[in-house]
Order: C-alpha cells, then structure tokens, then sequence
C-alpha cells in the first residue's frame, strides 16, 4: 500500500512538470545541436542567388578532437586548404580577414555549405503564429509552449542552409578559386589583397 | 494536456524531418560543374555551336542533365581567370570560336571578390577554369509545410476560443480513486449544484469496487478549473461485498445490496436500436445531438427486460449510469455572460436573499424546463405509462451510477417495459439495468485522517495542503478546507472496516464560487439573463441555434482546454 501510495504521490507531484520539462530538454537539445557556424552561415547568399555570387562557399573544417574551422573556402592545393575568416559578403561591411592553412593530413572531415534559404516566409508565419496565440485565451497556456517547442524545432537548427559533406579534393570547386591559388599568388602575397 | 505528449510527438517528427532534408546533399552534387577548358565545355553543351549563330538566344542546359521538376533556367556560366579574377555571365553567353573568345554579358569581380565592372568578352586563354551553376531548389518545402500547419491550427484555435468560449473546462471538485488523474477518469465529481454559500448540501457518488486493506483507503481531490472550492465535508461509505454482489446507491438516499440483474432484451430511442450502447458501463454512451429548435424539446427512450428469472416479489430498482452533456455547462456560462459585472453583486444578493433564483435551479428556471431523466413503466392492467420518479445529477465529467426502486406491480409475459423521458441532448447514458435490490444494505463510515506522504512523514506540499483541516467535517464554512485553482492533494480516509472487496461511494460537502471572465463580460445582457429565470421554456427555444452552432466543438474544446495543474484555465459547468 505504501509503495502504490509512494509511486502515486510521485506521478502527482511529476505530472504537471512533465510536459514543461520535456519542452525545456528539446529546446536545449535542438540549441546545443545548432552549429557554431550559423552567425556566418547567414552572410551566404540566397539559393536562388548563389549562381551568381563570385564568393566560395563556407566550409567547415573538422580537424579532430574537437576542433573545427569556418570560413570561406579560398582554394585548396595539393598539401593546404586555404580558409578566410570570418565569412563576409561581397556587398557587405568586411571586418579584417584573415587567412589561415589548413593541412590536407589534419582534416578529419569536411562540409561546405554554399547558399541559405529565404526564411522571411518561415519568420513572417512564426511571428504570425506567436501573435496569434494571444488569442488563445486562457487554452495558450497549452498553446504557447506547443508553439514555442514546435516553432523552434522547426527554425532553430540551420533555416535551411545547403550544406554538403565532401572530401577535401571534392571541396575545391565550391572556392573562391577552384582552379586552386592564381598564378603568380602564394599565401603571403594572397593574404594582403583578400 | 492529455494532447499535448501527442503535440509534443509530432513535433518531434517534424523536426526529425526537416533536418533530413539538411544534411543530405546528395541531391545538390551537381548543382555546380566545373570545365578544365572550353573544350571540355563545348563537350557538355555541344548545342553551344547552333547558339554561335544566335547570340541573342538564351543558354539552356540539356534537359537530361536537369532534375525533372527543375525549370531549365539559365547555366550561369563562371570564367575563373588566371589571374584569380571571376566573370559571372548572368544573363546570356556564347563561344565565339572565330575570337576564341567567351562572349555575353558579364561582371567581373576582383581577387577580393569586390565588383571590378561588367566585361563582355574573355579570352578562352586567359580562362583557367570554367563553372557552370544550375538553379537550385528550395529546401524549405517541409519547414512551410510545417509552419503553415502550426499557423492555421493556432488561427483556428484562436477562433474557437472566442466563439466557444463557454466551452472551456470547468468541473466542481474532482475526486480520483486510482491513479489516473485525468479528468475523463474522474470518479467523481461533488456538489454540483452549490454555486453558493447557502446553497450547500452533500452529495453521495459511487466510487466504484476495489479491494480495500487495512481499512484505509486514499483519494486524489483536485480544483481543476477557475472556481474557488470550500469543501465541509468528506466522508466515505463503505458496503463489503461478498462474491456475485454489488452494492447500489439509491436516489431516495439509500442503499442496497443486489445479487441478479435481469437481462435486457431490447433498447430502442429515435435513432433506432440502441441496446448495445446501454448495456454495460463500458464508456460508450448513448447520446443524441440537442434539437435546433428547443434545447427542452423531450425524447423518448425505451427498454424491454427479460423478467422470467424474477421471483416477482423482490423490489426491483433501475440503474442508470449517466452523466450530463454540455447543455447546462453551456447556460451556466451563459447566464453569468449575461450578467456581466453583476455577476458578484447578484451572487451577493442570492446569498441574502432566499426569494433569489438560481436560474439553473433544478426546481425552478431551466434546470426544471430541462428536467431530468424521468422513468415511467408500462402497467399492463391500466394500459398506460405510469411515472416513478427522475434521476438528476449535475456534471458532465463523472459517471454517475444511480439506482431508482421501482414500485412494486408484475411483468408481463416475463416482460418488464420502462421508459425515459429526457431533454434530447442533454444527457449521456452508458449503461441501463435493470436489479434486484436483494435487501438494504448499512454502509461503514471511513472519516478523513491527516494525509501523509509516500514515506509515511508529516503531509506536506504537494501531498496535503500546508495546513490540513484540524476537523475536515465541523459544520460550517470556518471549519472547512477551502481549495483555490490547481490544488491537488491526497486524502486518507480511515475505518473500523474489513480488508476485502468493497463498494465505496463519497459524501462531499460544500459549496462553489465560479470565477467569471473578462472575455465573458462582453455578453452583458440582463433582458436575457431575465428571460432565463422567468421564461425559460422561452429562452430554451431562443438559444438552441446559438448552442447547435457550437454543440460539434464543445466535446472537443472542453476536453483540450482543461489544466490538470495549473489555475490558469477555464471553469465550469452547473
């Protein structure tokens, strides 16, 4: 009797905090899962405008034990990938770039992603469903973290970017110079004019 | 809150399914081609040499090289050039093999990628690289779908909650014998009809049958919904039982124990045959929508029991298990939207006055317009319906299990014919029966004791209010447990009682102060709420359409709107 009344007692008293808890654990999941490199990956242009952008992609370059690079892809050579940091659009404000080399032979793996979806749709139909649940009533108190849970489940990871992983040699043509560093370029002389 | 683990799952899938679509590129692998040289590139697009001859015409790709929904847009066509600059050709280009020259409408940009200036021509030699670029598709299709979804359930959630407003959740107190909470579970509800101090009284429900030990039995009360709960009293009555025997509350207060049920051959109501639905409580109830005209128009249901196996002599009693509809959940709202910022004032003026009219009454005003479930039985010697009395029980959430004795007159044929009058739609039936009341039965009394927690320490929150009730059935309202939205505690109930099978039914006193709303005040209509208390049966054909246009959502809406612990919500019904 005592342990159904123990085990009664627990499932009253966890009850109401079940849903709020799991809300919470899936938003921190889906934050904690959202990459590092999703400030920069929102200077990449639209897909519908990456044909015409004579910038490479951004690429992300994991190198072991944690350790990850971003930034655009410059070129890759024979012994070096090349990445300029941070990502700045060819319209936009630059801030100083700095151009770093990475070893083929440290690069565990690699992705690039080359363009980024619209989501001012997707922002204009989040914001229209928040707004919205101010007329719930009373019942948002259902609703709101529904909402909140489903709209950040949707949204938070990467708003849809393209995002490809490739091999270091695949990478090359999604660079700034996929033909690999102009002629008559070296790192140093390069690292000045970009 | 039942919903939301499902919201929550599908949720989940959702995002399950829009990061898929992220993480494989697959599909976009070809989105970019790069060409070593323009021999290479006339190679891929060998219609480049009819285009030489049509400059003005646009560059396609071949169709095979495209994905089948795609448009055939331009190619962009990039010349990385040997010096590190770019020329992206936007709009239109063309090899001019007489120049050896790339030709079109081109920007170049520098090795920084900042804009040098347009350029309509290069030099093949000059080209180190060549880069072709399709249009690429948009990946947001399921995230769209996804938010469009979520938009248009919270639209019309948001439209529901201002037309069926007076649907939202609402019970009086809630009691559960076993471990379900949920409220579709409840095992029952109490004093229904107490909306004031004065009107208080006990009302006895059957719990159901459970092996009881040590004389000690635990009930979970809860205030789910925006009222003020002062509960006076709880007590509960025990009857054991002895195997084949059931215990049955009567509507003239009493109880008894029953061994035999006669066997129900037929039940029939306007729809048809229903003798499947009221045949066992087994939560699937018989109940047919309210009429769009009146909502006190009568309907007529009728039962035929086999009574070859009756004795004859033993009285017999009709048991009924039944709930409410949401009818008078929907006047009860209604009455105080009418009233406004009266409400207060003339609950105030009720509580003094005992000339004021509940218009809810079941003696007066629409509870007596709407009546109850008034049983009649076929006498065969006088050839006509004759009446024993009515159930009535307010709530739509918990089941009640009632049994009315019936007068003492002989089958015919080893038939017993009955039959209920009752408002169409206001009334839930699952199960109708017809007993044996075998013999009276004296039930023990098991008195509330101090709850305590899982380890058997001093009650605390959330197990027990911070301050139990010193005598949880003192008379008067000093004495009593007042209980404000979202409490939920554990009661222990103790007895003189023999471990074993047994029927409980609990005896709840007290009253109920339903809390209005501030969405509700913008129904203020006194010269409806008058019609409500001095025409009724006027006021019943009146609202029935405004009633049909929401009965549909009501199920729905009640059920989805309710807090199991948090006072947020919605309230009540009669």
């Amino acid at each position: 009797m005592k342990t159904n009344l123990a085990l009664r007692t627990l499932y009253q008293f966890a009850r109401p905090v079940t849903a709020p808890i799991f809300g919470v654990l899936l938003l921190a999941v889906s934050s904690c899962t959202a990459p590092l490199e999703m400030k920069e990956a929102s200077r990449l242009p639209l897909y519908s405008e990456v044909q015409r952008s004579p910038q490479g992609a951004l690429a992300v370059v994991y190198q072991g034990f944690g350790i990850k690079a971003v930034g655009e892809l410059i070129a890759v050579d024979d012994k070096r990938v090349y990445l300029l940091s941070p990502y700045s659009s060819s319209s936009g404000p630059r801030t100083a770039p700095t151009l770093t080399r990475i070893k083929r032979s440290e690069i565990e793996k690699m992705q690039v992603i080359f363009a980024q979806n619209n989501t001012v749709p997707l922002r204009r139909l989040a914001t229209a469903s928040y707004v919205s649940v101010f007329f719930h009533l009373f019942s948002a108190f259902v609703t709101a973290p529904v909402n909140l849970l489903w709209i950040n489940g949707t949204l938070a990871h990467d708003l849809g970017e393209y995002r490809m992983e490739v091999s270091v040699s695949e990478s090359a043509r999604f660079a700034r110079f996929p033909q690999g560093l102009p002629e008559g370029q070296t790192w140093e002389t390069l690292r000045n004019q970009l | 809150m039942r919903r939301i683990p499902n919201f929550l799952a599908l949720s989940a899938i959702l995002l399950a399914c829009t990061q898929c679509t992220i993480t494989n590129g697959g599909y976009l692998s070809d989105f970019k081609k790069s060409y070593a040289n323009v021999d290479e590139l006339k190679k891929e697009y060998p219609q480049l040499e009819t285009k030489r001859a049509t400059p003005s015409a646009k560059n396609t790709q071949p169709r095979s090289l495209m994905q089948a929904a795609q448009p055939t847009g331009s190619p962009y066509l990039k010349a990385h050039l040997k010096n590190g600059h770019v020329l992206v050709f936007t709009e239109s280009w063309w090899l001019d093999e007489e120049r050896s020259l790339v030709r079109g409408s081109a920007l170049n940009y520098g090795l920084d990628r900042r804009l040098v200036g347009p350029q309509d021509s290069v030099a093949w030699a000059d080209v180190s690289l060549f880069e072709t670029n399709r249009p690429l598709p948009s990946n947001s299709a399921l995230r769209m779908a996804s938010m469009t979804v979520l938009f248009v359930a919270d639209v019309a959630q948001g439209i529901i909650c201002f037309t069926v407003e007076k649907a939202c959740f609402g019970s009086c107190p809630t009691f559960y014998l076993d471990d379900s909470t949920d409220v579709r579970g409840a095992d029952a509800e109490g004093f229904s009809n107490a909306l004031l101090p004065s009107a208080a009284y006990a009302d006895v429900d059957y719990l159901g049958t459970r092996e009881v030990k040590n004389g000690t039995v635990s009930l979970t009360v809860k205030n789910e919904a925006l009222e003020t709960h002062v509960i006076q009293g709880l007590h509960l009555h025990a009857i054991s039982l002895a195997a084949g025997e059931c215990a049955l509350q009567g509507t003239n207060k009493r109880f008894y124990r029953s061994r035999q049920e006669l066997p129900l051959q037929r039940a029939t109501a306007q729809e048809g045959d229903i003798t499947e639905w009221v045949l066992a409580r087994d939560g699937r109830e018989r109940w047919h929508p309210a009429s769009a005209a009146n909502l006190a128009q009568k309907e007529v249901l009728e039962f035929t029991f086999d009574a070859r196996q009756w004795d004859g002599l033993t009285p017999l009693g009709v048991s009924v298990d039944f709930r409410q509809s949401f009818v008078t959940t929907f006047l009860m709202y209604s009455a105080i939207g009418y009233l406004g910022t009266d409400y207060a004032h003339y609950l105030a003026r009720a509580e003094r006055s005992p000339r004021a009219v509940n218009p809810l009454s079941f003696e007066t005003g629409i509870g007596r317009a709407l009546g109850g479930l008034e049983l009649e039985y076929w006498n065969n010697q006088t050839q006509e319906w004759v009446y024993v009395d009515r159930f009535h029980e307010t709530g739509p959430i918990a089941v009640n299990a009632q049994t009315l004795p019936l007068p003492a007159f002989a089958a015919h044929k080893g038939e017993i014919r009955l039959r209920m009058r009752a408002a169409q739609g206001s009334w839930r039936l699952d199960r109708v029966a017809l007993s044996v009341l075998n013999e009276e039965a004296s039930p023990i009394l098991l008195t509330p004791v101090p709850s305590v927690g899982p380890d058997g320490s001093a009650p605390s929150l959330p197990h027990a209010l911070a301050q139990p009730l010193a005598k949880p059935n003192a008379p008067g309202a000093a004495a009593a447990r007042v209980n404000l939205p979202g409490t939920t505690y554990l009661q222990t109930f103790s007895g003189d009682f023999p471990s074993g099978r047994t029927a409980l039914f609990l005896e709840s006193e007290g009253y109920y102060l339903e809390w209005s709303r501030q969405s509700w005040l913008s129904y203020r209509d006194l010269n409806k709420f008058a019609q409500m208390v001095y025409r009724p049966e006027h006021y019943l054909k009146q609202v029935a359409p405004e009633f049909k246009a929401v009965e549909a959502a009501m199920e729905e809406v009640f059920w989805s709107t309710k807090q199991y612990s948090n006072p947020l919500n919605l309230s009540h019904e009669n």
